[in-house]
Formats: structure tokens, C-alpha cells, sequence
């Protein structure tokens, strides 16, 4: 099986907000975008719409940054979690993340993405394809990625 | 003060326009001025917006209309409807005025007034960068006004974002009225389901339904664009203030393809919509260089386009930015000036009235003079502006034969249906004014077979658009539809209104609503929800024109033949349409003077309104 991870093109992106929505109520059973771990940037004044979530990157800043050592690549999917029976919510990992792919939610707990056991809803969910959960051998988004 | 809606409440009236109707009339007190403190100015979150399923997006304002009188109500998508659920509420309720410019900051429980001096007299686009500046938050959402509504302009809108607008009927001049800039939103509360895996489930397979229609690709491309073709090629799109019905001049100029080409710079998305029919766009070169903005609609794209004799985009998307940033109501503004543009051509305005400029049609420099006086309350579009459609009585000269309007709405810009029957008829009998948001018809436009229309109608309906029979029914089904819509906050787009026969309905709304509360809402029920939030602003109607069945006739216009091919010859017969609003008052169980008769206020449990639950 080839590892996956989420590809991200903001262009094709229309700050519907889908993603979190259902980011939500996949991992809280709530609606409340806040409580999502996948965020979209609208700067709505330039129209310009950025998802930003973990990238499972392949030496992840915020493994280090982790005093508590809560944060783990699984060697075999590559994926970052957090592991919350550790987690003292912090907050170091999220200036660490290059991405701004970790966040805070209302309760001031660090919220980050699981890929939902490797069937993320929010790409799921995605109708543009801005947010696509992918093949790390596909190379770099812009590039490769079918347009939807 | 803030209060919890008995549950009983949401299941008669749900939320967004419905229960603004019934907040209405139970807090408007008797025989108040439309611009007075006492009026009553109500935003309202649908009952399922900002909850997991697809285009759960839409706000409703209403309080009494300025430009009418009457009825006033206007609903908008975007981001703003949403966040207030997530601030903790679903209705805002405001009263009195203030003595100096305010906005409200509602967020998570919370209500301040906050002063708004600082961005009094900034366009809306501006208001909103200098909100978020001073909040340091991009993320709030924002309601505001623009000098429009500042100025009382009698159709000024409610803005959200740069182009999401509740256009008509001038609840930005109530807004005004009461120094209210802004209602600023931002929340972190949960909405809560009762059964979140059945929604879940519910909306994954609307998700699946609105992304599988021939619609979808279309929509998701082009947005409403793609209706002007439609219109203009089918003999149906009013010309030179609905004197013609065809506009030659559009072909190979206005089109959905040039804009995309040409002009657009990015495709977004109000919340949870998987549609994203709204456009970016940026004027590249000409005398309009630089101007940029959101939209425009079929709306625009028809009422400055064909509506003023205008065939070029750069004109069409220059007036959309300054109308924008106004915070002016396109439908009545598209058709004041095609009104006034008429007057000129027939010698009835001249340039000691215009104060110069020539009223030729489609003058862009006519065009843009008259937004800008309308805004600022100067000159010719100023008095237009103040007066709405008493500007008639104001100009005289049998200038009010050529104003087309309805219980004192501007007839929109961009809508000329006299060759169809249901549409027409479910247009022309709306509570507000002529309105296609509650009255198009799609469905009777495509020839669909009787027997696939029995099937969603329950009775014979005729296939044929300019046939009678059935029509008065379709009519006040499709009413009652869209006012569940309304009132549920689903964008109109994904339901079977447009005329896509997979989107949402009532079958689907039931689901949602079913799995958010644990009720057993059927299809059946919500239907009747419909008619009976549709009576309660009727009795609103009632109470405060007195206007019934003179309100339902449309403009003497539709009683004219249509004067080019496609469609040449076409009309309403006036005779006809007497008859037939008679079978649709019967059907309604209404008088014959468009009053809702006892026993049907009694059956839809109206006969103890106003009754004060909250």
C-alpha cells in the first residue's frame, strides 16, 4: 500500500468550509467549525481561501517541540497524531508546525488531525478537490493533481 | 434580553423567515412609521443553518418595509447566518434607535453596542476591513450598510461580505433608520444534533444528490449566469423597461463564457455549499480598469444589461461594484433607472430634470451618475431614492403609466414571466411584491410529462408553460416550498426550485430536520408549515396596507402582448387571470378579496395570533 497524505490546492478552494463541518462532527460528534482539525483561512477581503491541516510531514517540527513526547509518526503510514493520554494541550507544537496545521480550540485544547483512521471526511467531503488525501508519490499538488 | 424559543414555536414557524414573520407581528406594535424607532428589525438564522448538511447558509431580515409599507423581508447567504448560530443564537430582535452610530458585537452569548463612528459614511467593502482591523479577528462575519442605508434610501440592502446582500424591500434604510451600521457575529459554541451519526448519514447523501445533477457542473461553474441565455434566446427577459422581451444586442456580448474569460479571478462558496456559484472578477483594461468586486448575478447581469439597454459587461460589472458598496438593492435600482430611461425616451424627462445628463439607453455615464445620486440623496436619483414609487407622483406627466410595481416593490429588474401561467401567477400573489425568490416556477418550463408532474404534485397538471390547468395549484405549492426553504436556511439552489428534479426536497428537509431534533416531521407537515407561515404574512400583509386582491394583480405590462419573437404575441389574459386567481384563492380557502378566511386561520392554528409565546 502506498503511504497517503493530504495534498492541498488553494486555488481550487471556495472557503466553503465543508471540511470542518464535518471534521467536526466526525471527531466530536458536534457541529462547530472551532472544533475542527482542519482550518480554512478566508481572507475574504483579497479572496483568497487556504486550507491548512497536518501534512504528515516526513521529519515533523512538532515532534520535537513536544515536551511530553505525546506526538508520534507511525513508521508504517507515515501519519502524525497526538496522543492524548500525554498531551497537556501546551501548545508548542502549534508555532512548531510550518503549516499552521495544528489548532486551538475553545477550550484552549490543541486540536490536530488523525486522518481519521486513513478515511478522512473532510477530503470526503472536499467538492473542489482543493483538499485531497492522496499518494505521497504523486508528487507536489499543483503539479499532478486532477483538477476536479 | 435574551430568551429561549419554546420547541413548540420552532415546529409551527422553524426559524429564518417563518419565525420572523410570527416576531413580527407579535412585537411590530399598530400603525408604525417604517423609519420610526418603534419599527421592528429582526434577523433570523433558519432553523437548520450552520448544522451539517449541504447550503445551510441563509439569514432572513424583515421588519416593516420602508420602500412599501408592508411586508418587508429579504433573505441572504454567506457566512453571517452561520456564525450567529455558532454565537449562541438564532433570532436578533431589534427595536428603538440609537443616538449615535453603533454596531452590535454579538459573540458567544453576548450582545454590546459598540460604537460605530469610525466607519459611518465608509462604503461596505470598507466598513468591513476597518471591522476586522479593529477586532483583529478576519473571521468575524458582518452585516453592515452602506451610504445607502445611511441615507435612507428607501431600497437600500443589508450587506454581508462583498456582495451577499438582503436586497429587497429596504431593510438597509430600517438599519439606517436606527443608526445601526453593523451587527457583527463570531461564535464558539456547538450546534448540537440529537442524532449526529443519522446526520452524518443524511448529509452524505445530500451531498452525493446536489453533486449528481445536471445542474451541478453548470452552477458550479458559471453560477446564475447561465440563466441569461435561457431567458434572453426564450423570448422572457424584460428590455428597455419591459417594452421588449428579446435583446438581440446581448448575443455575443453578454454571455456567461465572456465573464469567465474575461473577468473572473476565483470561484467561492457561502458555507457548507458545495454549489460555489459566487465569482471574483476584476475589470482588466478600459475606462472601468481596476474595479474589482463578487458577483455579479443573473440578477445584475439582466437589470443593468437588457433592463437599461446596456450590452456591455464593463458597465454591468462597474454598476455591480457601486451598487455593492452602496449597499443598494439591484432589483429596485435596475428598474427605477430603466423607468427613468423610458421617461426620457418618451420625452417625459429632459435634461433640466436630469440635471444635464441624457438618458439614452445604456449611457454608462447615465448609469453611474444616477447609483451615485441615489446613494447620496442628490439630484434626480436622489428624489428617486427618497420617494421609491411615489418618485411617479413627484415627476407626474403620466410618468406612472411606464412604473411597473406591486403593493409599492419595484418590479424586479430582471424578470418578465408574462408567457408563463404558474409563474406568473405564484409571482405575482407574493406577500412582499413581485418576487421570483418565492414564485418561480422552474418546473413548469421544461415540458416535463404530466404524469412525472402528477407524480410531484398529486394532481393533473398541464405540461405546457402557457397552459392553465393545474397552475394555480402549482402556484401555491411552489410558494409554500420556497417558504420552508426560507425558513430552514437552505440555499433555494440545491433544492428542486431551480427545476432540478434531484436536488433537495420536502422528502429531504424532513430527514435533516428529523435527525438535528428527534422530531418525526413528515413531508405532509411541512407543507402545511409552509402554507400556514405563508397566511401569517398574508394576515401581516393585511394588517398593515389593507391591500389583498388589487396587490395580486402583476403590471399592466403583463396584460400587454410581448412584442418580439420568441414568444411574440404572448400575454396574460386578463380575464383569464381573474378566473384563475379565483381558483387560487379557493384552493387557499381565501376570500375572494385575497383575505384568509376564518376557518383556514383556524386550521393552520393563526386564529389566536398574535399570541405571545416569546
Amino acid at each position: 500500500m502506498s503511504l497517503k497524505t493530504f495534498f492541498v490546492q488553494s486555488a481550487l478552494c471556495s472557503g466553503c468550509r465543508l471540511c470542518q463541518l464535518v471534521c467536526s462532527v466526525a471527531k466530536e460528534g458536534i457541529v462547530n467549525p472551532e472544533l475542527s482539525r482542519v482550518f480554512v483561512n478566508r481572507i475574504i477581503m483579497d479572496g483568497v481561501m487556504l486550507p491548512c491541516i497536518c501534512l504528515n510531514c516526513e521529519e515533523p517540527p512538532c515532534i520535537p517541540a513536544c515536551h511530553r513526547k505525546a506526538i508520534n509518526k507511525d513508521p508504517d503510514t507515515g501519519w502524525v497524531t497526538i496522543d492524548y493520554e500525554r498531551c497537556t494541550h501546551c501548545q508548542l507544537c502549534i508555532p512548531a508546525c510550518p503549516y499552521g496545521g495544528i489548532f486551538l480550540g475553545p477550550q484552549k485544547e490543541v486540536l490536530m488531525c488523525d486522518v481519521c483512521g486513513g478515511d478522512p471526511a473532510c477530503a470526503m467531503a472536499c467538492p473542489t478537490g482543493a483538499l485531497r488525501f492522496l499518494s505521497r508519490e504523486i508528487g507536489t499538488a499543483g503539479e499532478h493533481m486532477p483538477l476536479s | 434580553m435574551v430568551k429561549d424559543i419554546p420547541e413548540e414555536l420552532l415546529r409551527r414557524y422553524l426559524g429564518g423567515d417563518g419565525l420572523n414573520a410570527y416576531l413580527l407581528f407579535n412585537y411590530l406594535p399598530l400603525d408604525t412609521d417604517a423609519l420610526s424607532p418603534d419599527n421592528v428589525l429582526i434577523f433570523g438564522a433558519g432553523m437548520l443553518t450552520g448544522h451539517c448538511d449541504v447550503s445551510l447558509s441563509r439569514f432572513q431580515i424583515t421588519a416593516k418595509s420602508p420602500e412599501t409599507g408592508g411586508f418587508g423581508t429579504s433573505n441572504a447567504g454567506g457566512f453571517f447566518g452561520p456564525e450567529l448560530r455558532f454565537a449562541g443564537f438564532q433570532h436578533l430582535v431589534i427595536t428603538g434607535k440609537a443616538r449615535r452610530p453603533t454596531y452590535l458585537w454579538v459573540h458567544d452569548g453576548e450582545i454590546e453596542f459598540k460604537d460605530a463612528s469610525f466607519v459611518w459614511s465608509k462604503d461596505v467593502y470598507e466598513t468591513q476591513q476597518l471591522l476586522m482591523a479593529k477586532m483583529s479577528n478576519p473571521d468575524i462575519q458582518i452585516a453592515t450598510i452602506g451610504c445607502g442605508g445611511e441615507n435612507l434610501v428607501r431600497f437600500a440592502c443589508v450587506m454581508h461580505g462583498l456582495k451577499r446582500a438582503a436586497g429587497r424591500t429596504g431593510m438597509g434604510c430600517v438599519m439606517g433608520s436606527k443608526m445601526l451600521k453593523a451587527v457583527v457575529v463570531k461564535g464558539s459554541q456547538s450546534v448540537n444534533a440529537y442524532s449526529p451519526e443519522r446526520m452524518k448519514d443524511v448529509f452524505d447523501k445530500h451531498l452525493k444528490q446536489v453533486t449528481s445533477t445536471k445542474l451541478y457542473p453548470v452552477i458550479s461553474r458559471y453560477g446564475t449566469l447561465t440563466i441569461f441565455a435561457i431567458q434572453n434566446e426564450g423570448g422572457q427577459i424584460p428590455v428597455m423597461n419591459h417594452q421588449y422581451n428579446y435583446f438581440e444586442a446581448a448575443e455575443e456580448n453578454l454571455e456567461d463564457e465572456i465573464f469567465e474569460e474575461r473577468y473572473k479571478t476565483k470561484t467561492l462558496a457561502c458555507f457548507s455549499c458545495p454549489l460555489r456559484c459566487s465569482h471574483r472578477y476584476r475589470i482588466k483594461y478600459g475606462p472601468y480598469q481596476g474595479v474589482w468586486g463578487e458577483g455579479p448575478e443573473y440578477y445584475m447581469m439582466a437589470g443593468f444589461g437588457p433592463m437599461v439597454g446596456n450590452n456591455q459587461w464593463d458597465v454591468i460589472l462597474a454598476a455591480n461594484d457601486l451598487i455593492n458598496r452602496y449597499g443598494l438593492d439591484i432589483g429596485s435600482v435596475g428598474g427605477y433607472i430603466g423607468w427613468l430611461m423610458e421617461l426620457w425616451q418618451r420625452g417625459i424627462l429632459t435634461e433640466r430634470d436630469t440635471g444635464g445628463s441624457n438618458l439614452k439607453w445604456g449611457n454608462p455615464d447615465a448609469i453611474m451618475r444616477l447609483i451615485n445620486q441615489m446613494a447620496h440623496n442628490e439630484g434626480l436619483g436622489g428624489m428617486v431614492g427618497q420617494s421609491a414609487s411615489h418618485a411617479a407622483e413627484e415627476i407626474g406627466k403620466g410618468s406612472d403609466r411606464y412604473l411597473y410595481q406591486q403593493r409599492g416593490l419595484m418590479h424586479e429588474c430582471s424578470v418578465g414571466n408574462r408567457a408563463s401561467r404558474a409563474t406568473a401567477l405564484a409571482e405575482a400573489t407574493t406577500n412582499r411584491g413581485y418576487d421570483h425568490l418565492r414564485g418561480r416556477v422552474a418546473l413548469e418550463f421544461f415540458g416535463i410529462p404530466t404524469d412525472a408532474l402528477a407524480k410531484i404534485f398529486g394532481r393533473p397538471i398541464a405540461s405546457d408553460f402557457q397552459a392553465w390547468e393545474g397552475k394555480p395549484y402549482m402556484a401555491m405549492w411552489q410558494q409554500h416550498f420556497t417558504t420552508v426553504i426560507d425558513s430552514l436556511g437552505y440555499c433555494k439552489f440545491a433544492t428542486v426550485w431551480p427545476g432540478s428534479t434531484g436536488n433537495l426536497t420536502y422528502k429531504e428537509f424532513a430527514e435533516t430536520i428529523n435527525a438535528v431534533t428527534g422530531w418525526d416531521v413528515t413531508p405532509q407537515e411541512l407543507m402545511v408549515t409552509g402554507e400556514r407561515i405563508w397566511n401569517l404574512e398574508r394576515m401581516i400583509v393585511l394588517r398593515e396596507t389593507g391591500i389583498g386582491r388589487e396587490g395580486d394583480i402583476p403590471p399592466r405590462v403583463y396584460f400587454e402582448p410581448n412584442k418580439l419573437e420568441p414568444l411574440k404575441g404572448e400575454k396574460l389574459d386578463r380575464e383569464e387571470y381573474e378566473a384563475r386567481l379565483d381558483e387560487y384563492y379557493e384552493l387557499r380557502g381565501w376570500n375572494k378579496d385575497g383575505t384568509p378566511k376564518q376557518e383556514t386561520l383556524a386550521r393552520l392554528k393563526l386564529d389566536e395570533e398574535p399570541s405571545h409565546l416569546i
